[in-house]
């Protein structure tokens, strides 16, 4: 007997091998040439001692000390990161709100004047689906693209960099958010209710209480995928890890390479450490 | 709000939720004050009766009056102003788990405070009101567990928090919804007493639906037999003979089609 | 109580009460962070310099389409929509498909083995049950250190961002297909490892111990039982990240490998930017499509 979950692991094989046909994935191009070799091996042979200062042969009179560079980098990548999320949170709460059911879920009991009724009925469907739409598109374009597009329309500002991360953040807390607030339990939402509370109050100090922990812990994943996001902005000429990675490699210090990698580690295990404490203080 | 007990006068009432009606053609007349103890098995009704009592349940048909109010002539606000006075405690409680007691309870009178100023008192409580929450909690046995984290209490212990959130509604009347039912028997009659107790010292009406029968004839003046949606009984405890329960609980002549068996759980077939 | 007694008392309850000293210092410590981001950051809201509004004329001046330049004929606009997703457009589309699958297939076939390893209650002697004679604690020991070393294996992975594992491996592999397969794959092994894991730490012990009981070796455990319990959880792990890898396959052309990217950078270096925002779209079209076979996939296991 074959199960729709075979079926499902069938049609992944399928698409595996479709997708590996188109797109020339020949495993013996796997195998560096001379030149790839080289570049592995000479990287990989620093991985264990990654450079403390300078590498280059022509030393520049006044630079400071590559690890001060180095946590300059970092700070600038925190900066960014902090800014987008904030922001992305702003954004991603109040739509977030708009795109769930539960703004306009309405009284069983229909406590609700004529007017209240009329608009549920007919406005807030469209709001709600506006509000979905809008974080579809917003999540739909990756905050490189973003990037990417702000930097031909503005030039280089970080404002219009933080916004690039900040706006498909937004959308992907407001679909999270949304759906978190969907399913949350309305079990004290109706004790709420019976108590007499507002519409208003029923989902302030009912709904979103039973949410709020897991509204939380996504938000600090989303720190982390944002200081990703953030470093790899260097790539781009901003000020962020990934600009001097990019440059040193370049350069052929490696050594250089592995230090700004480790700091980016360091970085990304300080915010999963943080995060995994808050959590549980918060459940001991 | 007055703080005299409320009355409550159910004519005809019949509740459907779309899977067949729970309850039918009901009749019912409360006055203020009395403790009247619902009996009946699972499905009977109970918890629908209940719910229309405290408004939050709509009667296809017939009316539902409180303190002579009708409830569907009511205006939103009005609506909301009748089920703040009516103290509901639910079956299973609906506590906010990972939350402090203080607020729990506090949530009890949000529905007397505009939106701004419930939003003070949950963040920033005054005074009285921690001092009220306190008194309480002390009444009903855990002052010490003030500031704790709801979670980390016991059933028992969250059973008493619903009751105090449900007191300091200031409501004029008290339901229970199977206030026993998760609780061991030595500790039910400290519940059920603690009920009748509370509502005599502030001269609450007092409903509370029970499938002990014994518990029920001993602490309640006055029984109400539901079965299948209707009054079996309505009779003074001393009159009501044994007789009765056998015929109120008797699955055999009237088995209703989707129960599943004696014991099960009350009220989870109610939304 | 009097009143001045129960003050003092609940005075006393607040003083003593169980504090979240961490939660509470932290959501304090949270907010500073974001207020210190935004000021000690560069955030100006310069456009109003003379060069930027000149630049950003021209951008919007670019950014209509062709054929709307000069009056809408549907002709045009039909032979130029058409050409540009023959050129390119529908060839980037689909190979940026066939990266996200390959690599999603790659990262959910390594990690299978990655989250076994990963899971403590797999990765330890007395797998689900209690060893009569207890093992010495050196095999204990390595059980625990398999466990974290996978761990510590996965974090590093997935905390390298797919950008960066791609632009290392082209200096080595070249940029064909391969260093945005593989670094797709290689960031969302990290993810899914992680993910299998806590799933199979969190199965229902019982019935394993039973197998256990019975004399089976852990790799029949596996096979039998374990795979198909995680299965469905794994499976929508595996939709979720695939959409991501739809996303991020877009933007890794941006470092030539040919998917939409690259023709997006493209077309951005020659200021056709009416071209970009066309390739753009298309994007947004391709990770809908995606989102939506994902939403059906995940439903279809769900219900299974």
């Amino acid at each position: 007997m074959i199960g729709a979950r075979s079926w499902v692991i069938a049609a992944i094989a399928a698409a595996g091998l479709w997708a590996g046909w188109h797109a020339d994935l020949d495993p013996r191009a796997l195998v560096p040439s001379a030149g790839g070799l080289q570049v592995a091996r000479e990287f990989f042979a620093r991985a264990l001692s990654p450079a403390l200062t300078y590498e280059s042969t022509t030393a520049v009179p006044g630079a400071s000390p590559l690890l001060v560079k180095a946590l300059g980098a970092a700070h600038q990548t925190l900066l960014f990161a902090g800014a987008a999320v904030s922001l992305a949170l702003a954004i991603g709460l109040p739509l977030g709100f708009l795109s769930s059911t539960v703004w306009w879920e309405g009284d069983p009991a229909g406590g609700e004047g004529r007017l209240t009724r009329v608009l549920r009925r007919t406005l807030a469907p469209l709001v709600y689906a506006f509000a979905r739409t809008l974080a579809t598109v917003m999540r739909s374009v990756h905050e490189l693209l973003w990037a990417v597009i702000f930097l031909a329309a503005f030039g280089m500002s970080h404002l219009a960099a933080v916004v690039a991360i900040a706006v498909p953040f937004g959308g992907t807390f407001a679909k999270v958010f949304s759906e978190l607030l969907d399913e949350a339990p309305r079990d004290t939402a109706a004790a709420l209710r019976a108590a007499g509370a507002s519409p208003l109050q029923v989902v302030v100090f009912g709904v979103l209480p039973r949410a709020q922990s897991d509204m939380t812990a996504y938000a600090f994943y989303r720190f982390e995928c944002a200081l990703r996001s953030s470093a790899v902005l260097g790539f781009f000429g901003y000020p962020t890890l990934g600009y001097y990675l990019a440059a040193s490699f370049e350069n052929l210090h490696y050594g250089e390479v592995w230090t700004y990698l480790y700091v980016l580690l360091l970085l990304i295990a300080a915010a999963d450490w943080w995060s995994g404490t808050f959590r549980r203080s918060f459940a001991a | 709000m007055s703080a005299a007990a409320s009355g409550f006068s159910l004519k005809a009432v019949t509740v459907d939720y779309g899977r067949g009606p729970a309850l039918k053609g009901l009749d019912l007349d409360i006055e203020p004050g009395e403790a009247v103890a619902f009996v009946g098995p699972s499905g009977a009704g109970k918890t629908s009766l209940l719910k229309v009592l405290t408004g939050t349940v709509r009667p296809r048909s017939g009316s539902v009056a409180v303190d002579g109010r009708r409830l569907d002539t009511l205006s939103p606000g009005e609506l909301r102003a009748m089920r703040a006075l009516v103290g509901f405690i639910h079956q299973d409680l609906a506590l906010v788990p990972n939350v402090r007691v203080i607020k729990n309870v506090l949530a009890g009178r949000l529905g007397r405070l505009s939106f701004g100023r419930s939003l003070q008192a949950m963040l920033f409580p005054p005074r009285a009101f921690v001092l009220e929450a306190h008194r309480l909690l002390e009444r009903v046995g855990i002052g010490d567990l003030l500031y704790e984290r709801t979670d980390r209490l016991s059933g028992g212990q969250r059973q008493r928090v619903a009751i105090a959130r449900a007191l300091f509604q200031e409501p004029a009347a008290l339901l229970a919804d199977e206030p026993v039912s998760s609780v061991d028997p030595a500790r039910a009659r400290d519940v059920v007493a603690l009920l009748r107790s509370l509502a005599q010292e502030r001269g609450l009406t007092l409903c509370a639906s029970l499938h002990d029968v014994d518990l029920a004839r001993e602490f309640f003046p006055r029984l109400v037999g539901l079965r299948r949606g209707a009054v079996a009984f309505d009779r003074p405890a001393d009159r009501v003979s044994q007789q009765d329960f056998d015929e109120l609980y008797d699955l055999e002549s009237d088995p209703m089609p989707d129960e599943r068996s004696v014991g099960g759980s009350p009220g989870t077939r109610t939304p | 109580m009097s009143g001045a007694e129960r003050e003092r008392e609940v005075r006393r309850l607040r003083r003593e009460r169980p504090r979240r000293r961490f939660a509470r210092f932290s959501g304090w410590a949270l907010a500073s962070l974001a207020v210190y981001c935004w000021l000690a950051g560069d955030f100006r809201l310069d456009l109003l310099d003379e060069r930027r509004l000149a630049n950003l004329r021209r951008f919007l001046g670019e950014l209509v389409p062709y054929p709307l330049r000069e009056g809408f004929d549907l002709r045009v606009a039909w032979e130029w929509t058409v050409g540009l997703l023959s050129q390119r457009g529908l060839e980037a589309a689909i190979t940026t498909l066939a990266i996200a699958v390959a690599a999603i297939c790659l990262a959910g076939l390594v990690a299978s083995g990655l989250s076994l390893a990963a899971a403590r209650n797999l990765t330890t002697p007395e797998a689900f049950l209690q060893d009569p004679v207890p093992p010495p604690r050196w095999v204990r020991g390595a059980g625990l250190g398999v466990v974290y070393a996978t761990r510590a294996l996965l974090v590093l992975l997935r905390s390298i961002p797919e950008y960066i594992w791609a632009f290392l491996l082209i200096s080595v592999i070249g940029p064909s297909a391969w260093p945005a397969v593989l670094a797709l794959a290689i960031h969302n092994a990290g993810i899914l490892g992680k993910l299998g894991g806590e799933v199979v730490e969190n199965l229902e012990t019982r019935p394993l111990s039973a197998l256990r009981a019975l004399g089976a070796t852990r790799s029949q455990i596996v096979v039998t039982a374990i795979f198909p319990m995680a299965l469905s959880r794994f499976l929508l792990f595996f939709f979720y990240r695939w959409e991501t890898c739809v996303r991020e396959a877009t933007v890794l052309g941006m470092l030539g490998i040919v998917s939409l990217g690259y023709w997006i950078q493209d077309a951005r270096a020659r200021t056709q930017y009416d071209t970009m925002i066309f390739l753009v779209a298309l994007g947004v079209a391709l990770v809908l499509v995606g989102d939506l076979l994902s939403a059906v996939a995940r439903r279809v296991v769900r219900d299974a």
